[in-house]
């Protein structure tokens, strides 16, 4: 297997352009071998999830120059080793999977054939395309770690004394049935892909147009669904399919900062009710003139998290305050965290209610019969860490300090999780990007209009559509960026 | 109850606009021998009323700049809501009043198509009117204008003639549920008492924590308060489990003396003279005999206080909620000296904001008579 995963790596070297269009395109739709064949100025109107219309083309009979067999890695496997006999067995026996005649994934992408049009139906361009979605999506689950990964949990499965602890022994089988789960759904992809080339030659040796034909037309269908695994990949983190906070705290500089905060927020809640995530105000505390000191928002649905997690950082706004009778410019800042919502209950840092201080906020005078107010508002603090939560925006004190609760348990469990990262070093890098502190992102609406993404360079020129939450292509482009990066690291 | 001119439009249900005389107390009058009929919450009300959403919005304009010319003006003069609450407060009347409140709540309903869009209200727009200017203008709590409370995980109907339960005695159910679920798990099926129910919530909230043979009496001297705990329990189906009695404190339960293994009560506690000066909500719309507990506000503390040592049975337990630290060490005071050797383990709790609330404890059993000084000081 590692001599495999050798070969693998050392046609990437072999292959600079290859390389390079993974790190350009950082929606990496496809990375298209046959691109830079065009003038720079085309490349920049590469759009996530547009397809590759404008470069087919442009591009017809480059692919021509490759020959089928001028490389095949895996040429002693043919025929021994073909679609239907392949199997996971227990201990991931990684074999290579290739067609009859021994090409393989990898040595489809080495071909280079064009990318052409979707509509070319020519099948090396399908199946081009798709051997590229298969080597994104493979690096976007970070491939190499994975299966490093699921044989330490296989290792570990095989134990007799596994279930001993039967916490532990369920996060593991867990995990393993995931990551089973993920690798499997794409060597079931890659074998689709090689199944259907062979079916081709086979076809073309027979002459049966109508079996050539279908299975042009399967590959067709495989590379549109590739589109949409590529998308899954991005998300493929191990809370990213959580319900989430997003807390939202106004820098300083007083009514203007706090006016950004409430923009920031705005946005946010915008950009969830689009998505159709529900959308809860937990906490605010709004500022004395306007906008909020801070606020906290529950975001409910699927991979909430997952998309959120982009956002987390120091937005900066600059613009001609409305506040400032001079009409100066200012610059405003605002610090975003998300904090996942675990869904499995197991995974729950345990907390002691001994260790709780639960107060009233901002309660005064004598209260009881004295007083009858609507405000119940209530502040829970960890007393060992310090971490508080607070929840005013329930109808009874006993559900803010429900909501409290919830909150103080996702700062826990993510405290947790950023203590365990730290002892396993391969989570590290994700989590360091969850962290207050680094700007990420400039707002400017004076005296031009802007917003630029500072992590990724990404940039539009409507700040006003950005604010009312069109967000996705931002959180796309840094979600792509942050796990294409790496080239070697996969 | 009923005094509001009847609208054909509210068919089956009472106005929600009924004018009960905010400055009355709820006194027995010869009416009382009729059952009075309690109110149906807003929320729970058809919404049978449509109205166009840009419409709706003038009204939710006309109501937020209302809240807003308040600033913080109630604040100053007897510590009641600010602006960003009455907001708050607004937020949930269209919630109530909405059966689809969306629109008015979300930031993305600014979309100039939907303003034709029929919305479906569950009172007249004339009455929201009404009702949020009565809000702002006579102080009208808002639990009245909405006919609910949301307490704990229930949300009681409340109306004029009925204290609106607060924040505070929430605590009351947790620490029951904490000894029930804890080291005194016989309580569970036993039969509890709530003197004073009011709108019956913590009847029902300790009904809910209660086992399957688990009882509670509730009692209130107002026929109204009655009407209203029977209409809540039967909203939690809990008849079964909670009967509502009208009588004042102990006498509905002289069959049950002795019986009891639980007391608890959130009973009149303000000092007579102090009642005018209470924040203009409370003062002016709650009834004055939920709240006035004689000279020093103790009258009827230790009224139950002395009917606790009869009725109760050895070990049972009993939980008050007071007006603070003044009359929590006066009642503990009153336990170690006046009715001594009759309870133990007696302890002061503190509410959420810190301010001494609760004296809870427990009947003696005749076995611990003699080592009452020692539990007594715990």
């Amino acid at each position: 297997m590692s001599s495999l995963l050798l070969k693998r790596s050392s046609l990437l070297s072999q292959n600079p352009s290859l390389r390079r269009h993974f790190v350009t395109y950082l929606f990496a739709s496809l990375s298209q071998p046959q691109s830079h064949h065009l003038p720079p100025s085309n490349r920049e109107l590469t759009v996530p999830g547009s397809g590759y219309g404008f470069l087919g083309k442009n591009n017809n009979g480059s692919s021509l120059i490759s020959s089928e067999t001028s490389i095949c890695l895996s040429g002693s496997f043919s025929g021994l080793i073909n679609s239907t006999n392949f199997r996971f067995f227990g201990s991931l026996a990684a074999v290579e999977p290739s067609t009859s005649d021994g090409l393989t994934v990898d040595g489809i992408i080495a071909h280079q054939w064009a990318i052409l049009d979707e509509s070319e139906g020519d099948w090396k361009s399908h199946a081009s395309a798709i051997a590229q979605s298969i080597h994104l999506i493979k690096k976007r689950l970070q491939w190499k770690k994975l299966i490093v990964r699921l044989e330490l949990l296989s290792l570990q499965i095989d134990k007799p004394d596994l279930w001993d602890d039967p916490v532990r022994a369920g996060k593991i089988s867990r995990e393993h049935g995931s990551l089973m789960g993920k690798m499997k759904e794409v060597k079931a992809f890659e074998q689709e892909l090689l199944e259907h080339i062979d079916m081709i030659k086979l076809a073309r040796a027979e002459n049966d147009a109508d079996l050539e034909s279908e299975s042009v037309k399967a590959l067709f269908e495989m590379r549109r669904s590739a589109k949409e695994k590529e998308l899954d990949a991005l998300l493929a983190g191990e809370h990213d399919s959580c319900s989430c906070f997003i807390e939202v705290q106004a820098g300083a500089g007083g009514t203007e900062s706090m006016d950004w905060a409430s923009m920031i927020m705005k946005m946010y809640k915008m950009w969830a009710q689009r998505h159709g995530y529900g959308v809860t105000i937990v906490d605010e505390m709004p500022g004395e003139m306007a906008g909020i000191k801070r606020a906290t928002i529950k975001v409910d649905g699927e991979y909430a998290f997952g998309y959120a997690k982009a956002e987390v950082g120091v937005h900066r706004l600059v613009r001609i305050s409305p506040f400032d009778s001079a009409k100066r410019r200012h610059t405003s800042f605002a610090a975003v965290a998300v904090i996942p919502i675990l869904g499995d209950t197991s995974t729950h840092v345990q907390i002691n209610e001994s260790d709780l201080r639960i107060e009233r906020f901002r309660a005064g005078g004598p209260g009881g019969q004295h007083a009858n107010t609507t405000e119940s508002a209530v502040r829970i603090t960890h007393i060992p860490t310090g971490i508080t939560a607070t929840c005013q925006n329930e109808r009874s004190q006993h559900q803010n300090k429900a909501s409290a609760m919830a909150v103080l348990q996702a700062r826990l469990d993510q405290l947790e999780m950023a203590r365990q990262a730290q002892m396993n070093a391969e989570h590290t890098q994700s989590l360091t990007e969850i962290s207050w502190g680094n700007q990420i992102r400039t707002y400017v609406l004076h005296p031009y209009r802007m917003v630029k993404d500072l992590r990724t360079n990404y940039e539009v020129s409507d700040p006003d559509s950005v604010l009312e939450g069109d967000i996705d292509s931002f959180v796309l482009t840094y979600l792509s960026a942050s796990l294409d990066k790496d080239e070697h690291d996969w | 109850m009923r005094l509001g001119f009847p609208r054909p439009s509210l068919s089956t249900f009472s106005p929600i606009l009924f004018h009960a005389n905010p400055g009355r107390p709820n006194t027995c009058s010869s009416k009382c021998l009729i059952q009075p009929k309690p109110q149906t919450p807003l929320f729970l009300r058809p919404p049978t009323h449509s109205v166009t959403l840009s419409e709706l919005r003038k009204w939710q304009n006309w109501a937020k700049t209302l809240a807003s010319s308040v600033g913080s003006n109630f604040i100053d003069a007897d510590n009641s809501p600010d602006t960003i609450l009455l907001h708050r407060e607004l937020n949930w009347l269209i919630e109530d009043a909405l059966e689809n409140p969306k629109p008015l709540l979300t930031q993305l309903g600014t979309d100039c198509n939907d303003e034709g869009m029929v919305m479906n209200l569950r009172a007249e727009l004339g009455d929201l009117y009404e009702l949020w200017k009565r809000r702002i203008e006579e102080r009208r709590p808002f639990q009245y204008v909405v006919g609910c409370e949301h307490w704990r995980d229930l949300v009681l109907s409340v109306e004029e003639g009925v204290l609106i339960p607060r924040p505070e005695t929430e605590l009351i159910v947790d620490l029951v549920t904490d000894l029930v679920k804890g080291d005194h798990g016989e309580l569970r099926e036993g039969l509890w008492a709530d003197l004073g129910t009011g709108s019956g919530a913590l009847a029902i909230g300790i009904g809910r924590v209660l086992g399957t043979c688990g009882r509670v009496i509730a009692t209130d001297l107002s026929p109204v308060a009655v009407a209203v705990a029977a209409y809540n329990v039967q909203r939690y189906n809990l008849q079964n489990k909670i009967e509502i009695k009208l009588g004042s404190w102990f006498e509905p339960l002289k069959d049950v003396k002795g019986q009891l293994v639980g007391l608890v009560s959130n009973p009149p506690y303000i000092p007579s003279d102090h009642i005018s000066g209470l924040q203009a909500e409370v003062a002016k719309h709650e009834p004055r005999l939920a709240l006035d507990g004689g000279a020093d506000g103790m009258d009827d503390l230790l009224h139950l206080c002395h009917g606790a040592t009869s009725m109760l049975k050895p070990g049972g337990f009993f939980a008050f909620e007071t007006n603070g630290e003044k009359q929590c060490k006066s009642l503990v005071h009153y336990m170690q000296n006046e009715s001594k050797g009759s309870f133990c383990d007696v302890s002061i709790v503190s509410d959420f904001a810190g301010k001494q609330r609760f004296v809870t404890g427990f009947k003696a059993r005749p076995f611990v008579n003699n080592l009452h000084t020692s539990c007594i000081s715990s």
